[in-house]
C-alpha cells in the first residue's frame, strides 16, 4: 500500500483536480483557501509547500506558461495531478470510508 | 512609482526567501492575488499587511533551507572537531613529556580524541563513503562514554579540574553532533539546497 497522503495534501490535489485546465498557483491557493471558510488561516507559504511536496512525490506534474500584464508578466505554473495523484487519492478516500463504515455519529459522550 | 503593486521591498524580500524554481511562480501568483483581489477589496494598508502574511509564511521554509545544511555540513562540528584534534593532541604531548605515573593509559585516550577528530572531519570531507561515515559514527560511541566517565569522576571526586570538564563537554558535543549529523548525510548527499 502506498503511503497515505496527509489532510492537507488531499485538499491541494482536489483544489487542482477541482480547478482542471485552470490549476496554476494562485487558483490553487483561493480554492484552498475558499474551501477552509477561513482564508486568513492558510498561508501561501503552506499551500506551495504542499504543491512542491506532492510534485516531488510524483502525484502533480507542472508546466509553465507565459506571465500576463496583471502579475508583472511572471511566468506561471499550472498543475496537473498524474496518475499515481488519482491512485493516491482514490486509496485515501477508500481508507477513509472503510474507517467510517459501521460508525456511530454524533458519537455517544459520557459526562 | 507603483501604485498597484506591492512595495518593492516586500516583492524583493519574497524573491530572497523564494527557492530559485518558485520565484517568479509563487511572486506573480501573489502579485496578480493583491492587485486583481486584494487591493480593490481590503484597501491600501490591509492590503499590504496581507501581502506581509503571506511572505511571513515562507519564512520557515527558507530557515530550513539555510539552516539545515549548515548543520549538517557546515562549520560547527568541524570546529569541534579540530579543536579536539588540537586538545588531543595537547594532551598526548604533555604526557610523553611529563611522564606521570600511568601516563600510558592517558596517552592512549589522547590518541583516540585526535584519531576520532580526523576520522568524522574526514567522513564530513569524503561523505559519500559510507564505511568511513559508519566507523566515524561507531568511534563516537566510546567517545562519548569515556567523557561522560571523565565528567562522572571528576564530580564524583575531590579535585575540580577545568580543562577535563571543557574537553569532556566539548567531546560530547563533538559526539552528539556526530551521531546526528554522519547518519543523514547520505540523504542530502544527492540533493541541492535549494530544493529543501
Amino acid at each position: 500500500m502506498a503511503e497515505l497522503l496527509g489532510t492537507f495534501e488531499q485538499i491541494v490535489l482536489l483544489a487542482v483536480l477541482g480547478l482542471e485546465e485552470e490549476a496554476y498557483g494562485r487558483a490553487v491557493l483561493r480554492d484552498v483557501q475558499s474551501a477552509s471558510g477561513d482564508s486568513r488561516s492558510i498561508s501561501a507559504g503552506a499551500v506551495y509547500a504542499t504543491l512542491d511536496r506532492v510534485e516531488a512525490k510524483g502525484l502533480l506534474s507542472s508546466r509553465i506558461e507565459e506571465g500576463t500584464p496583471a502579475r508583472g508578466g511572471r511566468v506561471r505554473r499550472f498543475y496537473r495531478l498524474t496518475p499515481a495523484g488519482a491512485v493516491a487519492l482514490s486509496e485515501a478516500r477508500k481508507t477513509l470510508e472503510t474507517m467510517w463504515q459501521g460508525k456511530r455519529w454524533p458519537p455517544e459522550v459520557s459526562a | 512609482m507603483r501604485p498597484a503593486a506591492p512595495p518593492l521591498f516586500l516583492d524583493r524580500l519574497l524573491l530572497f526567501l523564494l527557492p530559485p524554481r518558485d520565484r517568479e511562480t509563487v511572486s506573480g501568483d501573489l502579485y496578480e492575488e493583491f492587485v486583481e483581489a486584494k487591493l480593490p477589496e481590503l484597501g491600501r494598508f490591509k492590503a499590504h499587511l496581507w501581502y506581509m502574511r503571506q511572505l511571513l509564511s515562507f519564512v520557515p521554509r527558507k530557515a530550513v533551507a539555510v539552516f539545515l545544511p549548515i548543520l549538517l555540513h557546515g562549520p560547527a562540528l568541524r570546529i569541534l572537531c579540530c579543536c579536539s584534534a588540537l586538545a588531543g593532541g595537547w594532551l598526548g604531548m604533555m604526557d610523553l613529556l611529563l611522564r606521570h605515573p600511568g601516563y600510558g593509559s592517558q596517552l592512549v585516550i589522547a590518541t583516540t580524541i585526535v584519531v576520532q577528530a580526523l576520522l568524522t572531519l574526514a567522513a564530513l570531507r569524503f561523505y559519500r563513503n559510507g564505511g568511513l561515515r559508519v566507523v566515524a559514527i561507531a568511534g563516537s560511541l566510546p567517545l562519548l562514554w569515556l567523557s561522560i566517565s571523565a565528567l562522572k569522576a571528576m564530580f564524583g571526586g575531590a579535585q575540580f579540574e577545568g580543562y577535563v570538564l571543557l574537553i569532556s563537554l566539548a567531546l560530547i558535543a563533538q559526539a552528539v553532533l556526530t551521531l546526528s549529523t554522519l547518519p543523514r548525510l547520505r540523504t542530502f548527499a544527492g540533493k541541492s539546497h535549494d530544493t529543501l
